[in-house]
């Protein structure tokens, strides 16, 4: 490498759009497809048949299919994954074009990155040959009339232009490729008018925001392969949002549909159905892009298209032809469909007397885009498809040093000296090569006759690198992108830290790591396994050649050079060995090597595995230890790797087994009961089912059920491995083959770790284990909620033990729901657990028995345990509760008594809230200072005696004289006198405890029944008094009784006399 | 604010003050009810009392001695009702009231007597009158008024509102028939044969000559018909 020059070159060269660097830098940089697909036509899945599959070409013979001149239009897609170098082919094939046709064809390359549709336009207008045609001056006034709305306007416009165009379809159903239910529709179009979904469509990087780059021509997307499009995952609703959603008062059609789309990121739930519909809704709006983006760009749909013809009828006139590249159409965004139409558009049939040109037309397209965009009547008109296939690399190393071995030396080069090569043709045999300034004695590549320098890789870290990538990022532009790039930047900024990125190693530097042992403690040990591991052969052996020393594979000063510790020499010798850089046979380090290359050394690789001196050891058990050993070490390099000891593939059940095995170890070899641990203690560690004792650091789902956390270092990576042999070769014993030094390992370990276990036993955080105050807490608690009265302050010996089974009926309480809910759920299975353990923990076990229903307590202990308790009178803050404790038979008391104590308030609370009430009430009725029995007894004397009037005028109430609500206080006179006293001083009381303690009595369930009598009572006497006035009022408003006399009466039977006397 | 206690002594007074109320109100309403009977009995008895006097003083009715004293026995009694000029007595209003009803029994009786022997015969003469074509226009509504008299319950003061009482329509109505008849001065032949004609008792045999001479004067043959007497049989 030239350090001088590639410091300022590298980005440009490694510029991951390929299209945006110089061209002599891309013929430079080039290596020659070989393995390219031709095919005339697709299967019905859009994929190659299996005869076009099996057919190779290398890209002169796919320049020869589709680039050479013809008469015929003819119309080629070239298809492939995201990132396999279509865009690089077309970009070559367009570069031959120019450099060996004439001038009757006119070559054009329409650039992605001047892909908005002014873009495009201006692009076109470029063309030399068309500075004449007809209306050029309307399209350029189209292409520089600048937007005059704002950005936030012109999102706007675009996002509601969506949803006109769905009210559209709505209203008139078009004929769209995905079609959604009316009911969909609507429900999608309420979605889109929610103003928390549109603020998150309208979001930096959202979809909006993408197509508001390809209208306004904003270059802050340019150079990706990012679609401007709808996808899938713009709809996922997460539940936040929808919650907000909800509290925000969304229609309910919208919120309907952001139920649809509830999209669980855990994936604890299935997502097939939301992913189902959030790609059918992406499709839709999809479908009509190039009608928004056209509208809002002030674009008709017919302006591509007339463009294209005048350019075509320009040519013809001209007598030329038309060869045009489109390196993507995907991101054509709002055009693609009037392009390809354009492209489409024959020079012969029924479009001859237009006297267009012929046009080649080359054009790229992920294969993903083809399937899901073209429409059938543009997938018929394709003449032939070039299939660049993804991973372009594999099973061809050489290939990919050559890729690596070309762009390292491009950046190397002066740009001038490339350019005059690019000038003078790019003839290979003229190929420069860079003058290295550093990378002496590294690693080698031959093109043409020159060795070109693989500084800063190795042909093995390139292998080990590659095969390390995933296989959807085995393209070039992500081999650039990712392992290129970076470590050139590296090597280039921060030599001394090189390689400073964590790789998983597979368990390549096992040997390696006992070889270096002495350089563990190391603060750069990590590194130099990395890149002895990844750049050097595995192994730390060493060779002399040509006075250079070599250590695994790498020229001792390179070790130098990158500030890596000083590595023993193992094996030195003087041998014939070639230096790697002085081959011309590529060379791979290491024990890995590929057919068609042959190692050039003959240094000499241990074998990875220690070889066993007997037989015993099946390959099988050896590569048992291999593969758990691998994933030790990754565990070991990697600091964010998480061990997989879970039981689920072999290499996990091993290590599972080996974790099981120690802590079985430790069970056995510790006498517990000598060193002072009590049985329950034991027993609470024992209860876990997987990691009681140890558990590893960094490892998936039990970690945290263990009190002791092995470390991720070489100490531990050997004791585990010691008992996998253990496991694996002794079938469980230590006989196997040199079984003495790893059960010396874990002698040392276990004296090591006794102390440390002990400790952690009976202690956390530094204090004594306390889960027995926490079960007595509990338990007591449990009984005060049960209403059994127990001083706080003066945990009763007998109350405690002997009222370990009440368990009240929360029914005839008359406490408020919260406490009924506590007491209930105090009183389930997990409450019994709970008291279990207050009882068994002072018990006295009887021969091998760790519990027993036969209680022989040690009462002075117990005592004394709860005379501790109750000086806190009950009271744990957090703190104090050993939350962190490893142990979750243990812990589960604390969070059992935390729980509790976060309960506790709202039910005192809530109990002397509703018990106020109540007094207060009853103080509205009844004087309740200094109340009595008698007292009570007389209310009602006089409670019966309204009512027996009431009755006998006749008024309508509630109650009578002999109801049951009455006799019933009349019962209970006495404990409504005593619990109006304890009301009165549980309200009065400020402490939680102590009030809880006090509301044992349950004042409300006498208080409660007398409010209610009370409260009739004063109704029907208001009906009463009601009743009453309203009668008086008539019968005061009534005819008053007369004084009669009877004048006219005596009058007329005067005259009756009268008329009878005078017969 | 008043405790329960206090509300449960007060409203149960009130209750109690209430129940005294009610009953003082019943008593005046039972008072006010008597005193109502009472003064529809004695205005019923001045009533047909009244009638009577007309009665007697237009056609000579009178009761007899018997009813007559027990009428006077009633009022009597109707006088006694009335206790200390301040209540009526329920029990002697309630005896009362049956004895209204059997006297007025007893008078309704007597007055239909009085009438099938002194007014029934003003029928008769009413047809020969309307036979001789006289007073044509006044006939039905004298027989209508003459009818009407025949039940004592319809003597009173009409109902509907008239200012006369029956018993003296009666009166004019019966006046009236004996004015005309005065005007007819007809010989006793003459008065015989009318007569059985209006009885249909007449025959060829009652065609008299001074009949037919009388009749031919008149010039009212064409009033008289003569047809086959019908047999016993014919019923």
């Amino acid at each position: 490498m030239n350090t001088d020059i590639a410091s300022k070159r590298y980005k440009e060269v490694l510029r991951v759009d390929v299209i945006t660097n110089r061209k002599s830098d891309f013929l430079a940089s080039h290596v020659p497809f070989k393995n390219l697909h031709l095919a005339t036509k697709l299967t019905a899945q859009a994929k190659l048949s299996a005869d076009d599959k099996a057919k190779n070409f290398d890209e002169e013979e796919i320049y020869g299919h589709i680039a050479v001149p013809v008469p015929d239009d003819r119309f080629t897609l070239v298809t492939g994954t995201n990132g396999a170098g279509k865009s690089h082919l077309i970009r070559w094939i367009a570069n031959m074009m120019h450099i060996r046709l004439n001038d009757s064809e006119v070559v054009l390359f329409i650039k992605r990155n001047d892909n908005t549709l002014k873009g495009t336009i201006r692009q076109l207008l470029d063309i030399p040959e068309v500075q004449n045609i007809h209306d050029k001056d309307r399209y350029k006034r189209l292409v520089n009339a600048s937007l005059v709305v704002s950005e936030a306007q012109l999102k706007n416009k675009l996002y509601y232009s969506y949803v006109t165009q769905i009210e559209t379809d709505l209203s008139k159903p078009g004929d769209r490729i995905v079609k959604l239910t009316r009911i969909e529709k609507k429900r999608l179009l309420a979605f889109l008018q929610n103003d928390l979904f549109k603020a998150y469509a309208m979001r930096e990087d959202g979809p909006i925001e993408r197509l508001y780059a390809k209208v306004a021509g904003a270059d802050f997307l340019q150079g990706n392969d990012v679609v401007a499009q709808f996808v899938p995952e713009d709809f996922y609703v997460t539940s936040v949002q929808y919650d907000n959603m909800g509290k925000n008062g969304a229609d309910g059609k919208a919120l309907r549909m952001a139920k649809s789309l509830l999209h669980d990121e855990d994936g604890m739930q299935d997502n097939a159905d939301v992913e189902e519909l959030a790609k059918k809704l992406a499709q839709y709006m999809n479908s009509f892009t190039d009608d928004v983006v056209q509208e809002c760009a002030g674009l008709q749909a017919g302006d591509m298209q007339q463009i294209f013809s005048d350019i075509r009828k320009e040519l013809c006139r001209q007598g030329k032809n038309l060869t045009i590249l489109v390196e993507d159409i995907t991101s054509f965004t709002g055009v693609n469909s009037a392009l390809l139409q354009a492209l489409m558009t024959p020079h012969t049939g029924e479009y001859a007397t237009e006297k267009l040109c012929r046009i080649n037309a080359i054009v790229g397209s992920t294969d993903g885009y083809y399937n899901d965009n073209f429409r059938d009547n543009f997938k018929e008109r394709i003449t032939q498809f070039v299939w660049v296939p993804g991973n372009i690399f594999e099973n061809d190393y050489n290939r990919l040093y050559e890729f690596f071995a070309r762009y390292l030396n491009t950046m190397s080069l002066d740009g001038d000296a490339v350019d005059l090569w690019a000038r003078n043709g790019a003839d290979p045999d003229s190929y420069p090569v860079h003058t290295e300034n550093i990378g002496k004695y590294w690693d080698t590549y031959p093109l043409n006759d020159h060795n070109v320098s693989l500084y800063p890789f190795s042909r093995h870290a390139i292998k080990f690198l590659y095969d390390s990538c995933d296989p959807d990022k085995k393209t070039p532009r992500r081999i650039m992108q990712d392992i290129i790039l970076p470590y050139v930047e590296e090597i280039l900024k921060s030599p001394e830290q090189f390689p400073s990125k964590e790789i998983k190693l597979k368990g390549k530097d096992i040997q390696l790591r006992k070889e270096t042992k002495y350089l563990s403690d190391h603060p750069q040990y990590k590194r130099l396994l990395r890149f002895m591991t990844v750049w050097g052969d595995e192994t730390a052996q060493s060779v002399k050649k040509d006075g250079i020393i070599y250590i695994g594979g790498i020229a001792e000063s390179i070790y130098k050079d990158l500030e890596l510790p000083e590595v023993k020499l193992k094996n030195s010798a003087e041998t014939n060995v070639s230096h790697p850089t002085s081959t011309k046979n590529p060379v791979v380090h290491g024990p890995v090597s590929e057919p068609e290359t042959k190692p050039g050394t003959e240094i000499s690789v241990p074998e990875p595995v220690p070889s066993p001196t007997k037989d015993s050891i099946t390959q099988e058990q050896r590569d048992r230890l291999k593969r758990a050993d691998e994933n030790l070490s990754d565990w070991v390099n990697i600091s964010d790797y998480m061990l997989n000891a879970t039981a689920t593939t072999q290499g996990a059940i091993d290590l599972s087994n080996a974790r099981k095995n120690m802590n079985k170890f430790l069970n056995d070899a510790i006498d517990w009961e000598s060193e002072g641990v009590p049985v329950d203690a034991l027993a609470k560690i024992k209860m876990a089912k997987e990691s009681f004792f140890v558990s590893f650091e960094r490892q998936k789902q039990t970690s945290r059920n263990s009190i002791l956390e092995l470390p991720a270092n070489t100490d531990t990576l050997a004791l585990i491995e010691a008992f996998l042999k253990w496991d694996i070769w002794g079938h469980k014993s230590w006989n196997y083959p040199d079984s003495c030094d790893d059960l010396l390992t874990v002698q040392i370990w276990l004296e090591n770790v006794k102390p440390k276990l002990i400790k952690a036993m009976m202690e956390e955080n530094g204090k004594p284990i306390n889960y027995f105050s926490y079960a007595a807490a509990s338990e007591a608690y449990r009984l005060l909620l049960n209403n059994v009265p127990l001083k706080p302050d003066d945990l009763n010996f007998e109350v405690m033990v002997q009222g370990a089974d009440t368990k009240a009926d929360t029914a005839s309480m008359g406490h408020v729901q919260e406490w009924k809910d506590l007491c209930r759920k105090l009183n389930n299975r997990e409450g019994d657990s709970i008291r279990d353990t207050f009882l068994q923990y002072y018990n006295l076990p009887q021969g091998d028995k760790t519990s027993s229903d036969i209680f022989i307590l040690d009462r002075l202990e117990l005592d004394r345990a709860l005379k501790k308790l109750d000086q806190n009178n009950l009271s744990f803050d957090q703190q104090d509760l050993q939350m962190d404790d490893p142990v979750v038979h243990r812990k589960k008391f604390s969070e059992y008594l935390l729980d509790i104590r976060k309960k506790i308030p709202l039910v005192v609370e809530r109990e002397k809230q509703s018990l106020k009430e109540t007094m207060n009430k009853l103080a509205q009725f009844i004087d309740l200072d200094e109340l009595e029995a008698d007292d009570i007894t007389d209310l009602l004397d006089d409670v019966r005696s309204f009512y027996g009037q009431a009755e006998s005028v006749h008024i309508p109430v509630k109650l009578h004289k002999d109801s049951p609500e009455i006799s019933n206080i009349n019962s209970i006179a006495e404990q409504i006198e005593k619990a109006i006293e304890k009301g009165q001083s549980a309200l009065n009381e400020p402490d939680l405890v102590s009030s809880l303690f006090v509301l044992t009595y349950d004042p409300l369930k006498y208080l409660t029944p007398l409010l209610k009598l009370l409260t009739n009572v004063s109704e029907d006497i208001n009906q009463a008094n009601n009743y009453v006035e309203r009668e008086k009022s008539v019968a005061l408003s009534g005819p008053a009784g007369k004084n009669t006399t009877y004048v006219t009466e005596q009058k007329a039977l005067a005259d009756c006399e009268t008329y009878l006397g005078g017969c | 604010m008043m405790l329960l206690q206090e509300r449960l002594e007060k409203s149960t007074k009130n209750m109690k003050a209430l129940d005294q109320d009610r009953k003082k109100a019943n008593d005046l309403k039972r008072r006010e009810a008597n005193d109502k009977a009472f003064h529809d009995l004695v205005f019923e008895t001045e009533s047909n009392l009244k009638t009577y006097k007309y009665a007697k003083d237009h056609f000579n009715f009178k009761l007899s001695q018997n009813l007559q004293q027990e009428i006077q026995d009633y009022i009597q009694n109707l006088k006694n009702t009335i206790d200390s000029n301040t209540s009526v007595d329920e029990a002697r209003l309630s005896g009362n009231k049956r004895k209204s009803r059997n006297l007025l029994e007893e008078l309704s009786k007597q007055w239909s007597f009085f009438y099938q022997e002194n007014l029934t015969g003003y029928k008769g003469s009413l047809n020969i009158l309307d036979g001789l074509g006289m007073a044509e226009g006044d006939i039905g509504s004298l027989r209508k008024r003459l009818e009407s008299g025949r039940a004592w319950s319809s003597l009173g003061r009409s109902s509907s509102g008239t200012r006369k009482d029956q018993v003296v329509v009666l009166a004019e109505a019966v006046d009236k028939i004996n004015q005309m008849l005065a005007q007819l001065t007809l010989t006793d032949g003459i008065k015989r044969f009318l007569i059985a004609v209006s009885q249909n008792r007449a025959d060829v045999t009652s065609l008299t000559p001074e009949v037919y001479d009388w009749i031919h004067k008149k010039q009212i043959s064409t009033r008289f018909s003569i047809s086959f007497k019908r047999k016993s049989s014919d019923f």
